[in-house]
Protein backbone atom coordinates (compact mmCIF):
# COMPACT_ATOMS: atom_id res chain seq x y z
CA UNK A 1 0.00 0.00 0.00
CA UNK A 2 1.40 3.62 -0.88
CA UNK A 3 -0.46 6.07 0.83
CA UNK A 4 1.72 8.75 -0.69
CA UNK A 5 0.31 8.15 -3.70
CA UNK A 6 -3.37 7.26 -2.78
CA UNK A 7 -3.22 10.81 -1.44
CA UNK A 8 -1.86 12.48 -4.68
CA UNK A 9 -4.56 10.52 -6.31
CA UNK A 10 -6.72 11.91 -4.24
CA UNK A 11 -5.75 15.33 -4.86
CA UNK A 12 -5.71 14.83 -8.80
CA UNK A 13 -9.48 13.83 -8.59
CA UNK A 14 -10.61 17.12 -6.54
CA UNK A 15 -8.14 19.33 -8.98
CA UNK A 16 -10.39 17.40 -11.94
CA UNK A 17 -13.63 17.08 -10.55
CA UNK A 18 -13.63 20.75 -10.65
CA UNK A 19 -13.27 20.79 -14.95
CA UNK A 20 -16.19 18.17 -14.96
CA UNK A 21 -18.78 20.93 -15.36
CA UNK A 22 -18.29 21.30 -19.35
CA UNK A 23 -17.52 24.85 -18.75
CA UNK A 24 -14.09 24.55 -21.00
CA UNK A 25 -16.13 22.21 -23.37
CA UNK A 26 -18.96 25.28 -24.04
CA UNK A 27 -15.89 27.91 -24.09
CA UNK A 28 -13.97 26.01 -27.00
CA UNK A 29 -17.07 24.54 -28.73
CA UNK A 30 -18.82 28.92 -28.86
CA UNK A 31 -15.34 29.38 -29.87
CA UNK A 32 -14.68 27.11 -33.28
CA UNK A 33 -18.42 27.74 -34.48
CA UNK A 34 -17.87 31.02 -34.24
CA UNK A 35 -14.53 30.71 -36.62
CA UNK A 36 -16.23 27.81 -38.76
CA UNK A 37 -19.83 29.79 -38.96
CA UNK A 38 -17.62 33.25 -40.01
CA UNK A 39 -15.37 31.39 -42.21
CA UNK A 40 -19.01 29.59 -43.85
CA UNK A 41 -20.82 33.31 -44.19
CA UNK A 42 -18.13 35.35 -44.48
CA UNK A 43 -19.85 37.55 -41.69
CA UNK A 44 -17.20 38.81 -39.86
CA UNK A 45 -18.63 40.20 -37.10
CA UNK A 46 -19.74 36.88 -36.32
CA UNK A 47 -16.76 35.97 -34.54
CA UNK A 48 -16.84 39.16 -32.40
CA UNK A 49 -20.58 38.01 -31.70
CA UNK A 50 -19.25 34.13 -30.78
CA UNK A 51 -16.42 35.63 -28.61
CA UNK A 52 -18.48 37.71 -26.20
CA UNK A 53 -21.15 34.58 -26.61
CA UNK A 54 -17.94 32.82 -24.95
CA UNK A 55 -18.10 35.08 -21.65
CA UNK A 56 -21.34 33.18 -20.66
CA UNK A 57 -19.67 29.58 -19.52
CA UNK A 58 -18.01 31.78 -17.03
CA UNK A 59 -21.30 33.48 -15.90
CA UNK A 60 -22.64 29.98 -15.76
CA UNK A 61 -19.70 28.94 -13.32
CA UNK A 62 -19.94 31.30 -10.86
CA UNK A 63 -24.07 31.76 -10.85
CA UNK A 64 -24.59 28.05 -11.35
CA UNK A 65 -21.65 25.72 -11.40
CA UNK A 66 -19.67 27.33 -7.41
CA UNK A 67 -22.50 27.49 -5.71
CA UNK A 68 -23.30 23.31 -6.10
CA UNK A 69 -19.69 22.38 -6.05
CA UNK A 70 -18.17 24.23 -3.38
CA UNK A 71 -15.06 26.36 -2.91
CA UNK A 72 -11.38 24.77 -2.64
CA UNK A 73 -7.81 26.61 -2.14
CA UNK A 74 -5.50 23.76 -3.62
CA UNK A 75 -2.13 23.43 -1.97
CA UNK A 76 0.28 25.89 -2.75
CA UNK A 77 2.57 23.46 -4.99
CA UNK A 78 -1.11 23.10 -7.00
CA UNK A 79 -1.08 27.13 -7.06
CA UNK A 80 2.45 27.32 -8.00
CA UNK A 81 1.96 24.91 -11.20
CA UNK A 82 -1.59 26.32 -12.28
CA UNK A 83 0.06 29.83 -12.09
CA UNK A 84 3.17 28.05 -14.48
CA UNK A 85 0.29 26.90 -16.48
CA UNK A 86 -1.36 29.88 -17.30
CA UNK A 87 2.38 31.64 -17.82
CA UNK A 88 2.83 29.23 -20.25
CA UNK A 89 -0.33 29.58 -21.87
CA UNK A 90 0.02 33.47 -21.89
CA UNK A 91 3.44 33.04 -23.49
CA UNK A 92 2.23 30.58 -26.10
CA UNK A 93 -1.00 33.05 -26.67
CA UNK A 94 1.07 35.88 -27.17
CA UNK A 95 3.79 34.40 -29.25
CA UNK A 96 0.58 32.95 -31.88
CA UNK A 97 -0.34 36.03 -31.89
CA UNK A 98 2.99 38.13 -32.31
CA UNK A 99 3.30 35.67 -35.47
CA UNK A 100 -0.20 36.38 -36.51
CA UNK A 101 0.24 39.98 -36.54
CA UNK A 102 3.89 39.95 -38.06
CA UNK A 103 2.45 37.69 -40.98
CA UNK A 104 -0.57 40.44 -41.44
CA UNK A 105 1.97 43.15 -41.10
CA UNK A 106 3.84 41.73 -43.85
CA UNK A 107 1.06 40.33 -45.91
CA UNK A 108 -0.91 43.87 -45.83
CA UNK A 109 2.29 45.83 -46.70
CA UNK A 110 3.31 43.12 -49.67
CA UNK A 111 6.10 42.05 -48.08
CA UNK A 112 6.03 38.46 -48.04
CA UNK A 113 8.47 36.56 -49.50
CA UNK A 114 6.15 35.14 -52.35
CA UNK A 115 7.26 31.41 -51.43
CA UNK A 116 5.71 32.34 -47.36
CA UNK A 117 2.98 33.83 -49.02
CA UNK A 118 2.66 30.85 -51.07
CA UNK A 119 2.94 27.90 -48.15
CA UNK A 120 0.92 30.29 -46.12
CA UNK A 121 -1.81 30.07 -48.33
CA UNK A 122 -1.58 26.55 -48.96
CA UNK A 123 -1.21 25.61 -45.41
CA UNK A 124 -2.06 28.44 -42.95
CA UNK A 125 -5.20 26.69 -41.83
CA UNK A 126 -3.58 23.69 -40.58
CA UNK A 127 -0.39 25.47 -39.07
CA UNK A 128 -2.96 27.24 -36.71
CA UNK A 129 -4.98 24.60 -36.22
CA UNK A 130 -1.34 22.50 -35.27
CA UNK A 131 -0.73 25.42 -32.96
CA UNK A 132 -4.50 25.36 -31.27
CA UNK A 133 -4.32 22.03 -31.04
CA UNK A 134 -0.50 21.67 -28.74
CA UNK A 135 -1.87 24.50 -26.53
CA UNK A 136 -5.21 21.89 -26.33
CA UNK A 137 -2.90 19.13 -25.45
CA UNK A 138 -1.08 21.37 -22.87
CA UNK A 139 -4.16 22.03 -21.08
CA UNK A 140 -5.14 18.38 -21.32
CA UNK A 141 -1.94 16.99 -19.60
CA UNK A 142 -1.74 20.18 -17.34
CA UNK A 143 -5.49 19.29 -15.97
CA UNK A 144 -5.26 15.46 -16.96
CA UNK A 145 -8.41 15.39 -18.65
CA UNK A 146 -8.61 12.76 -20.98
CA UNK A 147 -11.04 14.34 -23.42
CA UNK A 148 -9.12 17.70 -23.73
CA UNK A 149 -6.66 15.33 -26.20
CA UNK A 150 -9.35 13.96 -28.27
CA UNK A 151 -10.46 17.75 -28.65
CA UNK A 152 -7.22 18.79 -29.89
CA UNK A 153 -7.18 15.68 -32.17
CA UNK A 154 -10.55 16.87 -33.10
CA UNK A 155 -9.23 20.12 -33.99
CA UNK A 156 -6.02 19.41 -35.71
CA UNK A 157 -8.11 17.25 -38.03
CA UNK A 158 -10.81 19.59 -38.01
CA UNK A 159 -8.22 22.28 -39.65
CA UNK A 160 -6.07 19.89 -41.71
CA UNK A 161 -9.71 19.34 -43.43
CA UNK A 162 -10.61 22.90 -43.86
CA UNK A 163 -7.23 23.35 -45.70
CA UNK A 164 -7.83 20.75 -47.64
CA UNK A 165 -11.05 21.73 -48.44
CA UNK A 166 -10.32 25.85 -49.39
CA UNK A 167 -10.22 25.14 -52.99
CA UNK A 168 -14.37 24.67 -52.58
CA UNK A 169 -15.14 27.09 -50.43
CA UNK A 170 -16.18 24.77 -47.91
CA UNK A 171 -13.35 25.28 -44.97
CA UNK A 172 -15.86 26.48 -42.37
CA UNK A 173 -17.53 22.97 -42.97
CA UNK A 174 -15.12 20.76 -40.42
CA UNK A 175 -14.77 23.68 -37.89
CA UNK A 176 -18.02 24.12 -37.54
CA UNK A 177 -18.70 20.75 -36.99
CA UNK A 178 -15.70 20.27 -34.43
CA UNK A 179 -17.29 23.20 -32.76
CA UNK A 180 -20.66 22.08 -32.72
CA UNK A 181 -19.34 18.45 -31.57
CA UNK A 182 -17.16 20.35 -29.04
CA UNK A 183 -20.47 22.32 -27.62
CA UNK A 184 -22.67 19.69 -27.59
CA UNK A 185 -20.39 17.31 -25.38
CA UNK A 186 -20.12 20.37 -23.42
CA UNK A 187 -23.63 20.90 -22.80
CA UNK A 188 -24.18 17.56 -21.86
CA UNK A 189 -21.10 17.57 -19.43
CA UNK A 190 -22.79 20.48 -17.97
CA UNK A 191 -26.63 18.60 -17.76
CA UNK A 192 -24.65 15.89 -16.17
CA UNK A 193 -23.00 18.06 -13.36
CA UNK A 194 -26.40 19.59 -13.13
CA UNK A 195 -28.16 16.20 -12.64
CA UNK A 196 -25.62 15.01 -10.28
CA UNK A 197 -25.08 18.37 -8.27
CA UNK A 198 -28.54 19.77 -7.42
CA UNK A 199 -28.75 23.06 -5.50
CA UNK A 200 -27.85 22.72 -1.78
CA UNK A 201 -30.86 23.21 0.34
CA UNK A 202 -28.14 23.94 3.56
CA UNK A 203 -27.18 27.31 4.26
CA UNK A 204 -23.30 27.63 2.33
CA UNK A 205 -22.23 30.16 4.98
CA UNK B 1 5.19 -29.13 22.14
CA UNK B 2 4.80 -26.27 18.82
CA UNK B 3 3.90 -23.09 20.04
CA UNK B 4 1.39 -21.13 18.15
CA UNK B 5 2.13 -17.69 18.28
CA UNK B 6 -1.34 -15.49 17.43
CA UNK B 7 -1.69 -12.12 16.89
CA UNK B 8 -4.85 -10.38 18.91
CA UNK B 9 -5.80 -7.56 16.12
CA UNK B 10 -6.65 -5.46 18.90
CA UNK B 11 -3.40 -5.57 20.74
CA UNK B 12 -1.98 -4.13 17.25
CA UNK B 13 -4.29 -1.47 17.06
CA UNK B 14 -2.51 0.33 20.39
CA UNK B 15 -1.62 3.84 19.24
CA UNK B 16 -3.69 4.23 16.82
CA UNK B 17 -5.55 7.54 16.45
CA UNK B 18 -8.96 6.08 17.06
CA UNK B 19 -10.43 10.24 15.93
CA UNK B 20 -9.14 9.89 12.53
CA UNK B 21 -9.80 5.88 12.44
CA UNK B 22 -13.46 6.63 11.86
CA UNK B 23 -13.98 5.90 7.88
CA UNK B 24 -15.67 9.06 7.44
CA UNK B 25 -13.28 11.42 9.71
CA UNK B 26 -10.86 9.78 7.94
CA UNK B 27 -12.17 10.59 4.45
CA UNK B 28 -12.81 14.28 5.79
CA UNK B 29 -9.00 14.15 7.34
CA UNK B 30 -7.79 12.80 4.05
CA UNK B 31 -9.20 15.47 1.56
CA UNK B 32 -8.06 18.34 4.16
CA UNK B 33 -4.83 17.14 3.87
CA UNK B 34 -4.41 17.30 0.44
CA UNK B 35 -5.76 20.39 -0.19
CA UNK B 36 -5.51 23.90 1.89
CA UNK B 37 -8.37 24.46 2.27
CA UNK B 38 -12.41 23.85 1.45
CA UNK B 39 -15.93 25.03 2.12
CA UNK B 40 -18.61 23.15 3.74
CA UNK B 41 -20.17 22.27 0.47
CA UNK B 42 -17.26 21.03 -1.42
CA UNK B 43 -16.50 19.10 1.38
CA UNK B 44 -19.71 17.45 1.00
CA UNK B 45 -19.38 16.76 -2.82
CA UNK B 46 -15.95 15.52 -2.34
CA UNK B 47 -16.50 12.83 0.66
CA UNK B 48 -19.91 11.92 -0.59
CA UNK B 49 -21.67 12.43 2.95
CA UNK B 50 -24.57 13.81 4.41
CA UNK B 51 -24.97 17.37 5.53
CA UNK B 52 -25.56 16.34 9.16
CA UNK B 53 -23.34 13.23 9.35
CA UNK B 54 -20.24 15.86 7.89
CA UNK B 55 -21.41 18.62 10.16
CA UNK B 56 -20.94 16.08 13.31
CA UNK B 57 -18.02 14.63 12.17
CA UNK B 58 -16.45 17.98 11.77
CA UNK B 59 -17.68 19.16 15.25
CA UNK B 60 -15.87 16.62 16.72
CA UNK B 61 -12.40 17.14 15.04
CA UNK B 62 -12.72 20.71 15.78
CA UNK B 63 -12.89 19.87 19.53
CA UNK B 64 -10.19 18.02 19.38
CA UNK B 65 -8.40 21.02 17.08
CA UNK B 66 -7.92 18.68 14.43
CA UNK B 67 -9.73 21.15 11.94
CA UNK B 68 -10.34 24.98 12.08
CA UNK B 69 -13.01 27.11 10.23
CA UNK B 70 -11.97 30.47 9.15
CA UNK B 71 -14.46 32.92 7.97
CA UNK B 72 -13.08 34.87 4.98
CA UNK B 73 -15.71 36.57 2.04
CA UNK B 74 -15.80 35.62 -1.37
CA UNK B 75 -17.03 38.69 -3.41
CA UNK B 76 -19.36 40.37 -0.94
CA UNK B 77 -20.56 37.08 0.66
CA UNK B 78 -19.09 35.52 3.81
CA UNK B 79 -17.97 31.87 3.36
CA UNK B 80 -16.60 29.51 6.20
CA UNK B 81 -14.16 27.82 4.76
CA UNK B 82 -12.33 24.50 6.38
CA UNK B 83 -8.85 23.36 6.87
CA UNK B 84 -6.42 21.20 9.05
CA UNK B 85 -4.37 22.98 11.92
CA UNK B 86 -0.96 21.87 12.25
CA UNK B 87 -1.66 19.17 14.97
CA UNK B 88 -4.38 18.14 13.02
CA UNK B 89 -1.57 17.29 10.08
CA UNK B 90 0.92 16.03 12.01
CA UNK B 91 -1.99 13.61 13.61
CA UNK B 92 -2.80 12.56 10.17
CA UNK B 93 0.76 11.74 9.66
CA UNK B 94 1.47 9.95 12.83
CA UNK B 95 -1.89 7.86 12.04
CA UNK B 96 -0.25 7.11 8.64
CA UNK B 97 2.52 5.72 10.10
CA UNK B 98 0.64 3.77 13.05
CA UNK B 99 -1.22 2.03 10.36
CA UNK B 100 1.82 0.77 8.17
CA UNK B 101 3.10 -0.59 10.93
CA UNK B 102 0.03 -2.50 12.44
CA UNK B 103 -0.35 -3.80 8.41
CA UNK B 104 3.10 -5.00 8.29
CA UNK B 105 3.00 -6.46 11.51
CA UNK B 106 -0.39 -8.43 10.46
CA UNK B 107 0.18 -12.10 9.63
CA UNK B 108 -0.63 -12.55 5.53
Amino acid sequence: MNTNLELKELERKIFTSYFNDGMWDLYGGIVLLGFGLTMLTNLDYLIVAFIALAMVPLIIRNRVVIPRLGVVKFSPERQAKTRKSKLAAMIALTFTALLGMVFFILYSANAMPYWLENWMHDHFLTFFGGMVAVLVLAAAFLVSVKRFYLYAIAVFIAFFLASTLRSQDMEGIPITVAGGLILSWGIFILVRFLRNHPQSQEEIT
Amino acid sequence: MATDKKVNPSSQMVGIDKLIHEPARYNIMAHLYVIQSADFLSLQRQTGLTWGNLSSHLSKLEKAAYIAMEKEFIGKKPHTMLHLTDEGRTAFDNYRVSMKKVLKRLPV
